[in-house]
């Protein structure tokens, strides 16, 4: 029974994690491997602090792509980390160390959950833990006095921020074993000058290079977060120290852990990732799953939503059934203050319109901004259109990055072999970023057959209102190829852009293929509007379906 | 025995002489002897003869070199490449082994064959060692030219995102080897934009760049001090940008673009860039003024791209008609301007003079730049708009400015974009950003301009590891050339960024 709680107890937690990461938040670690291109280049580790754990983590990284990747990577880690915090503490004579040495491991299982938060940093802390554990077999005081100050520069440069725990560990050490002043000092004043020089070598902020390879540009309104795991270790130190019974300890550390876990898990997050994700790798049965019953209404779920109805030439069918955000919900604004994610996904619904140029310029900045300004993703996307495109020189470029990678390889080679350009404009013209409505109209310009460019036309002028625009656009770009039976959303639109008194209104009817049905139902509209319009609840219920009720009613908050 | 050009070839020779061996030392030394040895006996084993050049990459197949050019290290790109030998063939021969797909010449030997075979043509045999195969490759040709380049470059590295950016860096490298110095570095600057590092040909030698942002302003290098200005006064239509530096340091000229970015619908034309107006002004750095002059400011036409003459009596700018932007953009062509200029005063003339009438063939000009001999303007030449980067059929042409000829480049010029071009301080090189590799990364390139005038093939600014090119994900921008090292480094511009008041020219 001894034996089971002695270790079996410290199995728990993993089994907490593991399970956190495969169903709470699987989809942030998932994207965390789109987040990073790794190109096994030792140049570009070298230009930088953290040499070592960047490249293990980014290595490692790869692996997130696999189903459940990233769970056993985490939980292998964090069993490294656990037991060398295990053996650092017994070294340090500290008492109940298997279960003390959790709360490390709880912190930094909690910031994992973070997206901008990368392995490295896990890795980090354990190198630096098993560090101190080879330091601290000195047992001449002098020489483990001048090989711990190299140690702490050598983990500052290897390791990174996480280097703190080394120095911590070694005070602590010291304090416990020696009482060596001296030796407590110097290793203060090598902890502190180390980032001050690194930072004046390495180019970086004071703020990033006591933070490296962690990036504080991302979680600005809490700069410090990394530091909870040298909080943990002093707080673990404290916990051992104050008597408490086993049971006790394993009780906070566990409910550290998983309240820890659940702070900083962010569900919002975790559901728009989950959208890119399945849509990034074509899942879109998933995408509709994810967007039929969204939960939560945000311009990515109406985003993706959008898109899927859109690719079965469902869009207007579909579009007032959702949330609808205005034009927005349709294509993702473009500008260097949106989220990076954002940027990332606005690529997708112009893929899918055709719209390569557009498209293009997105994954760049999607690219540019990203955390490493290095994105699977991206890269996949710029071959993708780069190929599309007829640009292959461009596009052999980031295949051959992806050829690297371990888990894209195939992929790279799969499309090396596409040498088919995709319809794209064929005249030229020039519009600011974000003016769809031109890259649209251009696009139907040169293939009027392309519905989902139509469709996204149309719906882009009734989302905004415009059943001016909408008409006219109506008769140039849809009557001609799919005017036959037009659904329900632009017989209502185009209905409300015919005039009664209008000699030709019945013709006009007919030739628009609005059924009298409609006609009747936008008389009812009409009636109930003038009795009750004020009332849109009322409204709702009978007409929430309509355009009508939309142009009416809608408004964006 | 080991013979004396192989031993010479692997700088076996200096460091047989130069150390008394120890007994250990020596066997050492013959085993590294016999390895050469064997790698020597493979050149004679039986291969087959390909009637192709070698798959190198970066291209550096018959091209002109500079005698003090850092090491061009290369790569095969073919697959189940093991190994693969390089034999050169000047006044000596040269073997180097490669033990994977990249050569890396050892930068000391490279350095002593440059200088044994300056103004030679170098044959260059490639011997590849593929699975239980070897092949045999056409040779190629390195002209070693007598005249050196300048030895430093700078550039701007920055992500082709167009319009906007993230990180940007200026780096100087030392050609004559792979060292590399930070000028700037916008991670220590707030993150905001720097560009355009220009430096005058000069004995004593004057630099300016820009840096954006709330605390920037124009960053003027001469005589050891370095400043900040800012040259945007009430009566001149905005700051300075693109422009140059007379000789003597004392006067700059600069355009005052208002640029802006907008998108094509051509996936391959990515981005055009015009300026909704642009004039001329002149900059006194001694007496912090600016002027300007009613033929190169006003309404009517847009002025861009200004630089000086050898002489600094002449200054070369591009100009054309004033047309509503963005809906007459692909109609904008700029021409060759000149104007007359009084160095000893800083007077400017009062009438312009057409140079190049490059709306008469259907093309505009930009970024004009004179040789410091005086002998040529080497000028981007596109199809219409001011900001020819992005526009595939970008190439850059040579006027000779005493016979009034001009030399298309064809030799020189490369399927993409070549614009952004600097000259060497003998005149006999440049260096120019091209994209020609894959159509969105610009590289730095150089040319040879022979003693005619004519012009070499191109060939990529050479790297420690040449996969380089192929992994990384930035632009190398605006190319400068210069020969004494730039007088500060990132950290002074940091310091002057947050720490130095903004020095305010006046309107003259």
């Amino acid at each position: 029974m001894k034996k089971v709680c002695r270790y079996g107890l410290p199995c728990l937690l993993p089994v907490i994690i593991g399970v956190w990461y495969f169903f709470a938040c699987p989809y942030t670690q998932h994207f965390k491997e789109q987040l990073l291109l790794f190109s096994g280049d030792w140049s570009e580790y070298l230009q930088k602090p953290a040499v070592l754990s960047a490249f293990a983590g980014d290595y490692l990284t790869q692996f997130f792509l696999l189903t459940g990747g990233a769970a056993v990577v985490f939980l292998l880690v964090l069993a490294v980390l656990w037991w060398g915090v295990r053996l650092a503490l017994i070294r340090c004579k500290i008492k109940n160390s298997d279960i003390v040495a959790l709360l490390p491991v709880a912190a930094e299982a909690a910031l994992s959950c973070l997206l901008e938060y990368p392995l490295s940093m896990t890795i980090g802390a354990a190198l630096s833990v098993w560090l101190f554990v080879a330091v601290a077999r000195i047992c001449q005081t002098n020489v483990r006095l001048i090989v711990a100050c190299f140690a702490v520069v050598v983990a500052y440069v290897a390791f990174g921020s996480h280097f703190l725990l080394l120095s911590l560990l070694l005070i602590l050490f010291e304090t416990r074993h020696r009482r060596n002043g001296f030796f407590v000092i110097m290793i203060l004043v090598v902890s502190i000058v180390t980032p001050i020089v690194a930072s004046y070598h390495y180019l970086l902020t004071m703020e990033q290079t006591w933070l490296y390879p962690f990036n504080p540009y991302f979680l600005r309104q809490i700069p410090f977060i990394p530091f909870v795991t040298e909080t943990a270790l002093l707080a673990a130190i404290i916990f051992a120290c104050s008597n408490l019974k086993r049971g006790i300890l394993y009780a906070v550390a566990v409910i550290l852990c998983v309240s820890g876990m659940y702070v900083a898990s962010d569900f919002r997050r975790e559901y728009h990732l989950a959208l890119l994700s399945e849509a990034y790798f074509g899942h879109w049965g998933q995408v509709k799953r994810l967007t039929a019953h969204p939960k939560h209404n945000t311009y990515l779920s109406a985003y993706y939503g959008n898109l899927a109805a859109a690719r079965e030439g469902r869009l207007p069918d579909e579009l007032l059934k959702r949330y609808q955000p205005a034009q927005f919900g349709l294509f993702l604004e473009m500008n260097e203050t949106i989220p990076y994610t954002q940027m990332m996904a606005s690529v997708d619904a112009l893929l899918v319109c055709g719209d390569l140029a557009q498209a293009q310029h997105s994954a760049m900045l999607g690219m540019l901004f990203s955390p490493n300004q290095r994105s699977s993703r991206m890269a996949r996307r710029l071959a993708e259109i780069t190929r599309h495109s007829g640009d292959y020189q461009a596009s052999d470029k980031f295949l051959y990055l992806l050829s690297r990678t371990l888990f894209h390889r195939d992929w790279a080679k799969a499309q090396s072999c596409l040498n088919e350009p995709i319809v794209y404009p064929q005249k030229d013209t020039l519009f600011s970023t974000n003016d769809w409505h031109t890259s649209l109209v251009n696009l139907l310009e040169s293939a009027p057959e392309n519905k989902i460019a139509a469709d996204y036309l149309l719906c882009y002028d009734l989302l905004r209102k415009d059943i001016q625009q909408f008409k006219v656009d109506y008769d140039r770009y849809y009557l001609p190829n799919f005017g036959s039976n037009p659904p329900a959303i632009y017989r209502e639109a185009m209905l409300m852009n015919l005039k009664e008194e209008d000699a030709a209104y019945v013709q006009n009817l007919s030739f628009y293929h609005i059924d009298d049905q409609t006609v009747g139902r936008g008389h009812q509209f009409l009636s109930a509007f003038e009795n009750d319009g004020q009332n849109s609840g009322k409204m709702r219920l009978s007409f929430g379906d309509t355009y009508w009720f939309y142009y009416f009613y809608a408004q964006l908050k | 025995m080991i013979p004396a050009n192989i031993r010479s070839a692997f700088g076996l020779e200096l460091w047989f002489r130069r150390h008394p061996l120890t007994g250990m030392m020596r066997s050492l030394g013959r085993l590294l002897l016999s390895v050469c040895c064997f790698s020597c006996t493979n050149l004679s084993q039986s291969y087959e003869q390909l009637s192709e050049l070698p798959p190198v990459f970066p291209d550096y197949a018959d091209i002109t070199i500079p005698c003090n050019i850092a090491p061009l290290n290369f790569m095969l790109q073919m697959d189940d490449v093991r190994s693969f030998t390089v034999k050169i063939k000047g006044v000596q021969e040269y073997v180097f082994q490669a033990s994977s797909n990249t050569i890396r010449f050892p930068e000391k030997q490279w350095k002593q064959l440059l200088e044994k075979e300056k103004g030679n043509t170098l044959e260059v045999y490639v011997k590849a060692d593929g699975k239980g195969k070897s092949f045999g490759y056409l040779p190629f040709l390195w002209t070693v030219a007598k005249d050196s380049i300048d030895r430093y470059l700078s550039y701007r590295l920055i992500e082709p995102a167009y319009e906007v950016w993230n990180k940007i860096r200026i780096e100087e490298r030392d050609l004559q080897s792979f060292s590399t110095r930070v000028l700037g570095d916008n991670n220590i600057t707030d993150r905001a934009c720097m560009n355009c590092h220009t430096v005058n040909h000069a004995a004593l030698p004057a630099s300016f760049m820009h840096l954006r942002g709330k605390n920037g302003g124009t960053i003027y290098a001469f005589d050891g001090r370095l400043r900040k200005i800012n040259t945007k006064t009430p009566e001149t239509e905005g700051a300075a940008v693109y422009g140059e530096i007379a000789s003597d340091g004392r006067f700059g000229i600069f355009t005052t673009a208002e640029i802006v970015p907008i998108l094509h619908a051509l996936p391959d034309k990515h981005l055009e860039v015009y300026d909704s107006r642009s004039n001329l002004i002149l900059l006194d750095f001694e007496n912090n003024t600016v002027s300007d002059r009613p033929c190169i400011t006003g309404e009517d036409f847009q002025e861009t791209f200004p630089c000086f003459s050898a002489d600094n009596r002449t200054i070369y700018f591009c100009r054309a008609p004033h047309l509503p932007q963005p809906d007459s953009t692909l109609q904008v062509h700029y021409d060759l301007y000149s104007i007359a200029f009084d160095p000893s005063t800083g007077e400017l003339g009062d009438s312009v003079r057409l140079v190049f009438d490059a709306a008469a063939v259907g093309k505009s000009v930009s970024f004009p730049k004179c040789s410091p001999d005086g002998r040529f303007l080497l000028f981007a030449v596109s199809d219409y708009g001011t900001f020819p980067i992005w526009h595939v059929e970008t190439d850059l042409w040579l006027l000779n400015l005493e016979t009034g000829m001009i030399d298309k480049m064809e030799k020189t010029n490369g399927e993409n974009a070549d614009s952004y071009h600097s000259w060497s301080g003998n005149s006999r090189w440049f260096a120019f950003a091209s994209k020609r590799d894959d159509g969105l990364y610009g590289r730095p390139y150089f040319a040879y301009v022979n003693d005619d005038g004519s012009t070499t093939k191109a060939f990529v600014l050479p790297q420690k590891m040449p996969e380089f090119y192929l992994t990384t994900l930035k632009s190398f921008n605006i190319p400068e050339l210069y020969d004494l090292k730039e007088s500060y480094n990132a950290h002074d511009l940091r310091k002057i960024y947050k720490n130095t008041e903004t020095e305010n020219f006046k309107y003259k």
